[in-house]
């Protein structure tokens, strides 16, 4: 055997090990799960995502931006990521073993669903959206049954911490605050949901901005990621507002001071 | 002389009256097959070659034939009929993965139309209507 051909074989086997690694590294749940939405066309699956990790308490496990359910209504003015799967394989070229899809893009059907710039769905109104895959020809892959989107009431607030703490138990929904209490010179961070006018919680990801009233050099609010951060500089009996998904509400916070160890 | 010049002239026009009969002669469209295949569920969608109906946000699949006399299959192309340069469209018309199958996806409600087009000519047009999606 020649060095050329050596060389070849272990290239070859190279590749063909890191293929195999790739294809190995998938993250998905195993075929089957109820994370999976199937296509209509019966081409493959739709797998529900957050469009980030940790900011959405209603679809979405704790440190993740998976999900173990394909959620059945999601919040309007959300967003959310939608993948591709057939026969567990994802991404822009999906190799099976007849057909090949080359090019594989997921897409919206407006006006109810909008692919955003950041590749990621946006919710636009309550309706019925369809999230369709093609590829690079344009020709439609598969498409999901409709996906109800649901017009949002409220945005509960739930303590950050407390969803940590939680992560145990992957169902539970985090328990909303109506006030918040926090000590000086200790920040605490809240995340919130969306709810429908019964209180049900909705998935999708609400950008929400965080904003102290009046009273900003003695309590500060402000959103950091998906997150709204507190703090308190002196005691004060206030009010915050947050906004998102065209819902406004304030929230009464106290600061209080913080104890004296003698 | 002048006899034979005639007489060739009559050949000539005779033999271009054959041909142009034999061209015209040739496979021509017949007609179109059409199937509606899919529908969003819940979602109102019909397909035929007299009135196609779409949910605004829906999307049906139909499988589509267009046939010659010799009752040979044609390529086809679907196009919206726009009704002016200008018009917002209301359907987006993509193939599918399945031979001869399209899916129409229904983009804002209101009225238009479907081309069907055979060759360059257009030999059918569909009204399409899509409906707005009542209130959740």
């Amino acid at each position: 055997m020649s060095m050329g051909t050596t060389n070849r074989t272990s290239a070859m086997l190279a590749a063909t090990l890191f293929a195999a690694a790739i294809s190995g590294c998938s993250n998905n749940p195993s075929s089957g799960s109820a994370a999976y939405k199937a296509g209509e066309l019966g081409n493959g699956d739709f797998l529900f995502a957050c469009a980030g990790k940790n900011q959405d308490g209603a679809a979405c496990l704790p440190y993740t931006n998976a999900t173990t359910k394909f959620p059945t209504r999601i919040a309007s003015g959300s967003t959310f990521d939608i993948t591709f799967v057939a026969k567990s394989d994802q991404g822009t070229k999906l190799i099976t073993d007849n057909p090949r899809y080359e090019g594989v893009v997921v897409d919206g059907v407006e006006p109810y669903v909008r692919r955003t710039v950041d590749g990621t769905f946006s919710a636009t109104q309550p309706g019925y959206a369809v999230v369709y895959a093609r590829d690079s020809a344009g020709s439609v892959i598969d498409f999901t049954s409709p996906i109800h989107i649901v017009k949002v009431d409220n945005l509960a607030i739930y303590d950050a911490e407390k969803y940590v703490a939680d992560n145990n138990d992957e169902n539970k929904v985090p328990v909303p605050v109506d006030s918040i209490e926090l000590t000086v010179g200790t920040p605490r961070s809240f995340r919130v949901r969306a709810e429908d006018a019964n209180g049900e919680p909705l998935a999708g990801s609400i950008a929400v901005s965080w904003k102290s009233g009046t009273d900003a050099d003695k309590l500060s609010a402000h959103s950091l990621a998906w997150v709204g951060v507190l703090q308190g500089f002196a005691p004060v009996e206030t009010d915050v507002t947050i906004e998102g998904a065209a819902i406004k509400k304030t929230v009464h916070v106290t600061v209080k001071a913080a104890e004296v160890t003698q | 002389m002048i006899s034979t010049m005639k007489s060739l002239v009559r050949t000539g026009v005779l033999l271009g009256g054959i041909a142009f009969g034999l061209a015209a002669c040739g496979p021509e469209y017949d007609h179109t097959d059409i199937t509606l295949t899919q529908k969003s569920s819940g979602l109102e969608g019909e397909f035929s070659s007299q009135r196609i109906v779409i949910t605004e946000g829906g999307v049906i699949t139909a499988h589509i034939v267009p046939w010659n006399d010799d009752k040979d299959p044609l390529s086809l192309t679907l196009r919206e009929k726009a009704s002016s340069v200008n018009a917002e469209p209301m359907v987006e018309i993509h193939p599918t993965v399945k031979d001869r199958t399209y899916a129409f996806f229904g983009t804002k409600a209101g009225q238009t139309a479907i081309e069907f087009v055979v060759d360059g000519t257009v030999v059918l047009t569909v009204p399409v209507l899509v409906t707005k999606q009542t209130e959740p």
